[in-house]
């Protein structure tokens, strides 16, 4: 489960999660997605290429969002297929950490 | 039948053995099924189990003409997360009850029963 941190203009962060976040992969991104919310307050998640995603990967996300928001930052999630989405919205944590499908967008969201 | 420790390595085995196991299933039903069964298998040994004990979780996938059907059982603390209250939509980051919304969400035929010293949740998934 591969993860990508990109380092963008005006101290934007792309995370750029791919393959399948099941049990495993939700500890894989862990460590990584808490070295970035512990020092970086404008943050994009990348969801393009993940394959699959639930309950514990989320949770993930949700951890890691609260920290940035402790410090007054923000994150955003981009373009996640559409299973993954669903488990996103069904959860209504779409309402806290917006879904984005355009690049430009999310990356103007998060300044 | 998939036997699991409740150590985190050993539960990274339950998504590639339903990924096989349910190989004929069509892919939406199967993507419903691996994400409550991960809510399930997650569920059991952080609510079954004290902190440091090593549980035992087993799961065990029927295919029949009309549903597939996951049973999951545990020999821990009993845990029905049938009757667990579930929050309608976060009212705040709350990582906590996600879990039992995206259960609830993928499988709409649950039931749980306490056999003996096992908790034991049947989810049914018509196909």
């Amino acid at each position: 489960m591969p993860i990508v941190i990109i380092e963008l203009e005006d101290g934007v962060t792309k995370v750029v999660i791919s393959g399948r976040v099941d049990i495993a992969g939700a500890r894989e991104l862990e460590m990584p997605m808490a070295v970035v919310a512990g020092s970086r307050r404008a943050v994009v998640v990348d969801l393009s290429g993940v394959e699959f995603m639930a309950s514990l990967g989320l949770r993930g996300i949700v951890v890691s969002a609260k920290s940035i928001f402790s410090k007054r930052g923000k994150i955003v999630l981009l373009a996640p297929r559409p299973e993954v989405r669903e488990v996103i919205t069904t959860t209504g944590i779409d309402d806290l950490i917006p879904i984005f499908h355009d690049e430009a967008e999310a990356i103007a969201a998060v300044i | 039948m998939l036997s699991l420790t409740t150590a985190a390595e050993d539960l990274d085995r339950l998504y590639p053995w339903l990924e096989a196991e349910a190989a004929i299933v069509p892919k939406p039903i199967r993507h419903a099924m691996h994400v409550a069964a991960e809510e399930a298998v997650v569920n059991a040994a952080k609510h079954a189990f004290a902190p440091g004990e090593r549980g035992r979780i087993s799961v065990t996938l029927d295919i029949a003409s009309g549903s597939a059907t996951l049973v999951i059982e545990d020999t821990g603390a009993a845990f029905d997360p049938v009757a667990a209250p579930v929050p309608e939509r976060p009212a705040a980051l709350e990582p906590g009850g996600l879990g039992l919304i995206l259960l609830r969400h993928y499988c709409h035929d649950i039931r749980y029963e306490r056999a003996g010293d096992r908790n034991r949740l049947i989810l049914r998934f018509p196909l």
